[in-house]
């Protein structure tokens, strides 16, 4: 230990004496340490850390599964019979995100709350910060209990913190409540990336929404996430089993809405978020991306190794009188390890300021609007831990090389005035080149990853999107959120709609449920007319929105046979529908689907397609061709709507002149996402995954790109210099400045043929798992291999031509005289 | 062929051959040597005979090709790389000519360094090392670096990590090859005084100056031991007997 301590002193000596080579090697750890941790900060926040309630390991998540539906929620019923149960589960409790509108002090802020059961807080165990949270007694009876608990942050920043604010009144779409608390800091409710801003007894969602009192006893109105806190000592698969038996018996009693479901028990943190088929995706995700960290960490250890090799072979002297005084072979090896140890802490430490500094940058990664995403990067513990053992492996991979060298010096050679240094100088030469030819092989890989996110990206970017966000302005409302009923609401949209079109400027004008990828929308199943279901099948889950006549013109959305809506597909007029591309061939492959007929429910009325519009990008932009269809807003009504106009009108007047023209109707109207229809393409559900992805694996392949660079040049220059000599005797020999430069070139080229070799294969694996991730470019993307290649090579033709054009000056008189 | 027990040192018939692709070259050819305790040995000749070869075996830096090395009442020719470690570091003491000291270690920590390596605890290694600075008159820059120092000063510095130790024999390959006359003839002072305290040791010089204050001068040629002469002090010894 007292050795340990001393060699670690030792080390901290021997950088303070060369502060240049510890500068330059701390500041490559650090690029490398700082890319790693910043990344695993991110997939630490999103799979390793627990929810910030007492016992977390105990919370479960529970998904149901009907096959072609990716319904994962229950009904309230369910629910009850689920939690009424004795078993593994100390309780059931649950949850329903939903956008509301909050009224306080006459203003009101669309946000996103969590209905959730009375259980909810004090299954997860939290203690209020302020006041009291929902109660395990309330939420029981429809339309009972009008409080509202406010998440902290949210207190924070609306109410100013204000202690005050308990007790007070507020109103939620509407409904009076009084706000009786505010949760713990940190707590930021249980969907995963969403931050909840206040949360409501799920009772209320009968008085605040159009849901009825008839869908809170409904067996299929399934709408609550389900999560589950486990006794103390009891298993996952234990609840588990404990599921399948009470899932197997609702089905023997309710087979209608019964039958078929399959019951998922998932550890908390395995499900996030709870989609059963997306465990495997985003461990991939993740995993690629700690690689690509990886890699760049990867290249500026060798990067470091190789300055480490080249001074191990300046103190092959200090180590021989070290060997005759006695020191063994692993404790030269031990002072080694020790001196980069604090190489690596060192750069660990600046590597855990830049990644704290690029975690901050991850965390102000949001969506405008009101689906906030929350991106929680912020390190704890285990970041801390996972940057330390980096560290460690860090100080291995970089000590390992240099130490073994020192190690084997040979003190009989060494101690003697003037003993040869060539062989070991070649076989450090050797190692140092290996070390570079890997570097560069991969900073390819980064390279071609990078290149390929960024071609998935500039080729989403250009996709035809099905829809024209140009020039489209979205405004988005709802007059339930301060208390307008069916009638008031609908007729609020007429004469907006009215004043809208009448705008100077405006082009056309249209109102829908959910803007192309917005996330606004629904789902619901579909049964087309004609197909009768086997035992096992169930009907397909399609998207779906509600437009006023007008949306296909707005959108740019060609229409491919039959017609588009009308202001006659009024209330009362028999239900149509414009279905997508996708839905026909889904329900009709290779008929024409004008005038037949679907539902929604298996006893629901019948819908008939009135007109086929072309695919779009709905959804999500990287599903084109999901099934979706559109209704007349006047058969399906939803009281939140999105205004979106089209005009030529100069952005910044357009939204005053429009939300003017609510206020005009109803002062105190909310208006939110005002935004151009372009900025919801760059959002979550549309590029903002590709241009993350294309930034961070850009930055990386570039970080990579320049440390092989720097790793190249310094292997290059040290050799010229070693080689110094043996120039000289060429140039006095005859050869030209051409031919040194090409001797010079020449020694680059082949460490980055080497490299090539390398990388091309690991480049080939690491593009089949990203492939799942790109959108437009397949894994073997002739034109990013090609281009990634090249830069490679450009750069390297740089760092060699520094050092060549050194060794082209060589004078041979001069040299050979020194000699 | 057993270890004599006046002996500190015997080597029987060592040989040493330097293989290279090509080429065998013979470094050291039967050589049969003996070191008594409290011997002061003088190793000479030409450049190239073998001398710092021999020295290097003697140390434990190098081993033989062929030929039995007892160190004490062992045999250490064969001996595992940490062995020998352990044994050079407990037994012997090095003098390089090119002082060797390690240039990012302070006076008193090149010195300590022997003892590190011993595991001594820290409180004794600071008692041994103030007593050989002390005694080398080097305690009062025991702070500096060896930069600060001049050659002389360096090479006492040199003497004082050899012998902290305590180690059963002192080897000094040409202690006075890289100082002045002056310094060298310091040098050799401090070598003297400690043999008069009874160290043993064994030097390699081709300076006759410095040869003359040995017990036995040993002359190599072309790795072979080709003359032996005793000096003065032993002549002096050998006539009155």
């Amino acid at each position: 230990m007292r050795g340990a301590v001393q060699d670690l002193k030792y080390g901290v000596r021997q950088l303070r004496r060369s502060p240049g080579l510890a500068a330059v090697a701390i500041l490559m750890l650090a690029l490398g340490i700082g890319a790693t941790t910043a990344i695993f900060g991110v997939v630490n926040g999103w799979l390793f850390k627990p929810l910030p309630v007492p016992q977390p390991r105990q919370i479960t998540v529970i998904t149901g599964e009907q096959p072609g539906a990716f319904n994962t929620q229950f009904s309230t019923p369910e629910f009850q019979d689920y939690n009424g149960q004795p078993g593994p589960f100390a309780s059931l409790f649950g949850y329903a995100p939903d956008v509301v509108g909050l009224t306080h002090q006459r203003h009101t802020d669309p946000i996103l709350v969590s209905y959730v059961t009375g259980n909810y807080f004090s299954s997860l165990g939290l203690k209020p910060y302020l006041g009291r949270l929902i109660l395990p007694s309330e939420g029981q009876t429809p339309g009972a209990d009008p409080v509202v608990v406010l998440g902290y942050d949210y207190w924070k920043s609306r109410f100013n913190g204000d202690r005050g604010a308990i007790g007070e009144s507020a109103q939620v779409d509407g409904q009076p409540v009084t706000i009786v608390g505010v949760t713990p800091p940190g707590f930021h409710g249980t969907a995963t990336f969403l931050d909840m801003k206040a949360y409501l007894p799920v009772s209320m969602i009968v008085r605040t929404t159009d849901f009825t009192t008839a869908q809170w006893t409904n067996r299929n109105s399934r709408f609550l996430s389900l999560m589950g806190r486990l006794k103390p000592g009891a298993s996952v698969g234990e609840a588990q089993a404990a599921m399948n038996v009470e899932a197997s018996g609702l089905a023997r009693q309710y087979p209608d809405t019964e039958r078929g479901i399959t019951i998922y028990v998932y550890p908390e943190w395995l499900a996030r978020p709870p989609e059963p088929r997306q465990l495997m995706r985003q461990g991939l995700i993740a995993a690629l991306f700690l690689l690509l960290g990886g890699l760049v960490l990867l290249v500026a250890c060798f990067n470091v190794a190789g300055m480490l090799i080249a001074r191990a072979l300046a103190r092959r002297r200090e180590m021989a009188v070290r060997v005759s005084l006695g020191a063994t072979r692993a404790r030269l090896l031990r002072q080694m390890l020790g001196e980069t140890l604090v190489l690596a802490l060192a750069g660990g430490g600046a590597g855990l300021v830049l990644g704290q500094w690029l975690a901050r940058l991850l965390n102000l990664v949001h969506t405008q609007g009101t689906l906030t995403v929350r991106l929680d990067a912020q390190f704890d513990w285990r970041v801390y831990l996972f940057a330390f053992l980096v560290c460690l492996l860090v100080a291995v991979v970089v000590g390992l090389a240099p130490a073994f060298r020192a190690a084997r010096a040979n003190p009989n050679q060494e101690l003697r005035e003037g003993g040869s240094r060539l062989s070991a100088g070649i076989r450090s030469g050797r190692l140092r080149r290996a070390l570079v030819a890997t570097q560069l092989g991969g900073s390819l890989v980064l390279l071609i990853v990078s290149g390929l996110f960024v071609r998935s990206l500039g080729k989403a970017e250009t996709a035809n999107l099905g829809f024209d966000p140009r020039g489209v302005t979205d405004f988005t409302t709802d007059p339930a959120y301060i208390g307008y009923n069916q009638a008031q609401t609908t007729e609020f949209y007429k004469r907006l709609l009215d004043r809208v079109r009448a705008t100077p400027g405006v082009e056309s004008a249209t109102l829908d449920t959910g803007a192309p990828l917005s996330g606004f929308g629904s789902a619901a199943n579909v049964y087309a007319e004609g197909r009768v279901l086997g035992p096992k099948d169930h009907a397909p889950q399609n998207f779906y929105v509600s437009v006023t006549p007008g949306f296909f013109r707005t959108l740019r959305i060609p229409l491919a046979r039959g017609r588009t809506f009308t202001e006659a597909d009024g209330e009362k007029a028999p239900p149509v529908a414009v279905i997508n591309q996708a839905m026909a061939k889904q329900l009709w492959p290779g008929e024409d689907p004008v005038g037949k007929r679907f539902r929604t429910s298996p006893s629901g009325p019948w819908i008939s397609v009135a007109g086929v519009a072309n695919d779009a990008g709905y959804v999500f932009v990287g599903l084109p061709h999901f099934p979706l269809f559109y209704l007349p807003v006047a058969q399906h009504y939803e009281p939140l709507r999105m205004l979106e106009v089209r005009s030529q009108v100069a952005q910044g007047s357009l939204e005053s002149e429009i939300q003017d023209e609510i206020h005009a109707l109803d002062p105190q109207m909310p208006v939110f996402d005002v935004q151009p229809l372009a900025s919801v393409v760059d959002g979550p559900n549309g590029l903002m995954l590709f241009r993350i992805g294309a930034v961070v694996a850009g930055g990386l392949g570039l970080v990579g790109l320049l440390l092989a660079a720097a790793g190249l040049y310094a292997v290059i220059s040290f050799a010229v210099s070693q080689r110094r000599n043996e120039i000289a005797i060429r140039m006095a020999l005859g050869a030209t400045q051409r031919n040194v430069l090409a001797g010079v070139l020449r020694d680059g080229g082949r460490m980055v043929a080497i490299g090539w070799a390398i990388g091309i294969p690991l480049a080939l694996l690491a593009a089949y798992a990203a492939s799942g991730i790109l959108t437009g470019v397949g894994y073997f993307d002739l034109v990013t291999y090609a281009l990634a290649s090249l830069a490679l090579a450009l750069v390297a033709v740089v760092a060699c031509y520094l050092p060549a054009r050194r060794a082209m000056r060589i004078d041979p008189a001069q040299a050979l005289r020194q000699e | 062929m057993e270890q004599n027990a006046d002996s500190l040192i015997r080597l029987d018939d060592v040989k040493k051959v330097f293989f290279t692709e090509e080429v065998e070259t013979h470094a050291l050819s039967g050589i049969h040597l003996e070191i008594h305790p409290g011997e002061f040995l003088s190793i000479a000749g030409p450049s190239g005979c073998g001398k710092s070869t021999l020295l290097s075996i003697v140390g434990l830096l190098d081993s033989p090709t062929e030929g039995a090395y007892w160190l004490k009442t062992d045999q250490v020719a064969n001996l595992t790389v940490r062995d020998r470690a352990r044994i050079r570091n407990r037994e012997i003491g090095f003098i390089f000519q090119a002082f060797n000291l390690i240039g990012d270690l302070t006076v008193y920590e090149n010195v300590e360094l022997p003892l590190i390596y011993r595991g001594m605890g820290s409180s004794e290694r600071k008692q041994r090392v103030q007593e050989v600075l002390e005694r080398v008159g080097m305690a009062h820059r025991m702070k500096h670096y060896p930069s600060q120092l001049s050659g002389g000063q360096q090479q006492r510095v040199a003497v004082a990590r050899a012998i902290v130790g305590k180690p059963a024999i002192l080897l000094a390959d040409e202690p006075t090859g890289n100082l002045d006359s002056k310094n060298g003839e310091a040098v050799m002072d401090l070598l003297r005084e400690l043999h008069r305290d009874g160290a043993t040791l064994c030097m390699v010089t081709h300076d006759p100056r410095y040869a003359r204050f040995a017990d036995r001068t040993i002359y190599l040629f072309d790795g072979r031991i080709v003359e032996e002469t005793l000096g003065a002090k032993q002549l002096a010894e050998g006539a009155a007997s």
